[in-house]
């Protein structure tokens, strides 16, 4: 039976970013720079020592092993199984080089508001884009919210350093029909 | 010759692959949101080509490190 107490409210989360003079001012609410902070720190565990945290969510779901987040996180780069195999194998310290999510962690641990440079633009765009694998898998057919807030933080920064681009990929967007009413 | 595809999945949207064809392919923008759409809407694209492996396979983990899901092809 569902709680009468529940409430359900607007959420005022939100996570912005300006260009400014000495690089793009981000700001976000305590909310999200939490969540932020605890998966980033998720995904340096990960990625060093292959420890996966999940919880279950509900009986039915089980946690996935490290095995199979890796295996979502960097796919087959090869259709042959072997030679994918060896390429993971090959490649696995530049995969799993946790410079850039200790970067963006460090820069996470000063609050909620800050400026990062542009050559800080491609540790957050990594960390963000990585992050995600940790909440979902890559073929989920469900939308999570932590993704699409990762999703939004991403196109945000990439928005604020190419200000032409959402012009660009406006004009490649799916057309919407208009409904008329006679 | 070796070639680099990107596929499409649920999860990076067309503004995303764009910015990273454009950065770490040296695309021009218009360029980069042109193959951008042509990975979402036909579920695949080749994004470049090199005559040695290695060269292919390191950008892979460059689109790979971002999220993209991205392979090598030969021939």
């Amino acid at each position: 039976m569902m709680d009468e107490h529940i409430q359900y409210g607007v959420t005022e989360d939100y996570f912005d970013a300006v260009l400014a003079s000495d690089g793009i001012a981000v700001r976000m609410s305590d909310n999200v720079a939490h969540v932020l902070t605890q998966l980033v720190a998720r995904l340096i565990r990960f990625l060093e020592t292959g420890e996966v945290h999940e919880e279950r969510r509900g009986p039915l779901r089980r946690a996935r092993s490290a095995d199979k987040v890796l295996r979502h996180m960097f796919p087959e780069a090869y259709r042959d199984r072997a030679e994918a195999h060896s390429f993971r194998e090959r490649h696995a310290p530049a995969l799993r080089d946790s410079a850039a999510p200790r970067r963006v962690y460090a820069r996470c641990a000063t609050g909620a508001e800050y400026v990062i440079d542009h050559a800080e633009v491609d540790d957050w765009l990594v960390t963000l884009g990585l992050a995600r694998f940790l909440v979902l898998p890559r073929d989920a057919a469900t939308h999570d919210m932590t993704v699409a807030w990762l999703n939004h933080m991403q196109v945000s920064l990439i928005s604020t350093v190419n200000p032409q681009l959402a012009n660009l990929v406006a004009t490649h967007a799916p057309r919407t029909r208009t409904i008329r009413r006679s | 010759m070796w070639r680099v595809v990107i596929h499409n999945d649920q999860l990076n949207s067309l503004a995303v692959v764009a910015h990273l064809l454009h950065t770490l392919c040296a695309m021009a923008l218009p360029d980069a949101v042109q193959l951008a759409a042509m990975v979402h809407y036909r579920t695949s694209a080749e994004v470049a080509e090199f005559p040695s492996q290695g060269e292919a396979e390191q950008l892979v983990v460059a689109f790979q490190r971002h999220g993209l899901d991205a392979s090598v092809r030969h021939g």
